[in-house]
């Protein structure tokens, strides 16, 4: 589509600015969230912050788990590619981020960061983590429309991408703008856990609400995906397997969520 | 009162580098670390300043300056490593075997550069 624009004479990425856009929206409607539980701009832009180091560490981290052997190629031969072409190859190696990556980068950073800050309580922060991450990943997916990467499988019905020079294999094939459905859902994922989030439903629990919600809604997109090098693993992708990890972690929590709250009722029960 | 004034000062100059280093190559990503720095110690200091009811105008600066340069970091950093399709493409074609074909066609892409240094590693 447009992958990139021309800005005071330098070629822009379209994924960049929509990444940005979504990083800035996230900032101002986590601001307001946050002072729900009494959380000042300063330090939520800190634990913005901590978040952010962890999205962006393992985004990459995942990514270049998915390119062991272009990793291993440029070790291989340091010795003939030292220095630019090295550092090219390892930047093609590690360069692409994944959003589960991204995801559970972020969740460690909140976790970590609120471990040795009492300012804030850790469940609350990761309420509004659970609010904000479908809104931002609502504008990484338009970045990948837009860029023509994490494109669909060839169909009558999408659109045909010509020219594109950063990806591309999308070129000149009708294909599903699954891109563009998975943004529509994490849209729709976005109002409801906001709404959850506005009514005090499921507090503490947000975050493993939305690993229950988001990963089977992957899990079924990622049949409708036609870059089939983001790799496979015994018949299921890379994001499948963690969407199926995901769903079990967050199940577990909800059960050590109930167990360790259970109802006053039934403790009064057990006292008498 | 004077470690937050500090702070704020450093908060400020890492803005400054922050914009400026995002528009450049290697700068970008040196603006990610700076802007990230830079929110943090600009955050830190503007909540001390009010706290001591003393201007936090610098502070705010600083904040500004280290988010917009932050944004522009994020937005340079994908351009220049926005080849994840070659990368991926290569790790296909390692592993079945076909990493001779699959390097020149990198080289292709990448220019003669590293095509020299492709080619003088499969000789």
């Amino acid at each position: 589509m447009f992958p990139t624009i021309e800005v005071f004479g330098r070629e822009i990425g379209m994924y960049g600015i929509c990444v940005a856009v979504g990083l800035l929206l996230c900032g101002f409607v986590g601001t307001l969230l946050a002072k729900k539980f009494g959380i000042v701009f300063e330090d939520f832009i800190i634990v913005f912050m901590a978040a952010l180091i962890g999205l962006f560490l393992f985004a990459h981290i995942v990514y270049a788990m998915t390119n062991i052997p272009l990793i291993i190629v440029a070790f291989k031969y340091i010795d003939k590619l030292w220095f630019k072409p090295f550092m090219t190859l390892i930047g093609q190696a590690v360069g692409g981020m994944v959003f589960y990556g991204g995801f559970i980068g972020g969740g460690l950073g909140i976790v970590i960061y609120t471990h040795f800050s009492k300012l804030m309580k850790r469940e609350n922060v990761l309420d509004v983590y659970a609010v904000l991450i479908p809104l931002f990943h609502t504008f990484g997916r338009i970045g990948c429309f837009l860029a023509g990467c994490c494109y669909g499988i060839e169909s009558e019905f999408g659109f045909t991408v010509h020219n594109n020079h950063i990806n591309p294999s999308v070129n000149d094939v009708n294909r599903l703008p699954i891109q563009l459905i998975e943004a529509g859902c994490n849209l729709i994922i976005f109002f409801v856990i906001l709404w959850l989030f506005k009514n005090a439903v499921m507090q503490d629990r947000l975050v493993y609400l939305y690993m229950l919600i988001y990963p089977p809604v992957r899990f079924t997109l990622e049949f409708f995906r036609g870059d089939e090098y983001r790799g496979i693993y015994f018949g299921l992708s890379t994001s499948q397997w963690i969407s199926i990890g995901l769903v079990i972690f967050s199940i577990a929590m909800l059960i050590r969520y109930h167990i360790k709250h259970k109802t006053p009722a039934i403790q009064e029960e057990r006292t008498e | 009162m004077q470690n937050t004034k500090t702070l704020a000062i450093v908060g400020l100059i890492l803005g400054i580098v922050t914009i400026v280093a995002s528009w450049f190559w290697i700068g970008c990503f040196i603006a990610i670390v700076t802007g990230i720095v830079g929110i943090i110690l600009n955050a830190k200091a503007k909540k001390g300043l009010q706290a001591n009811g003393e201007k936090t105008a610098m502070a705010v600066v600083g904040l500004i300056l280290s988010i917009v340069g932050l944004v522009c970091g994020v937005i340079m950093s994908i351009v220049y490593a926005c080849t994840a399709c070659a990368a991926a493409a290569l790790t296909q074609a390692a592993s079945d075997g076909t990493l001779e074909s699959a390097l020149n066609g990198l080289s292709d892409e990448l220019g003669s550069e590293l095509g020299d240094a492709l080619t003088s590693a499969l000789s």
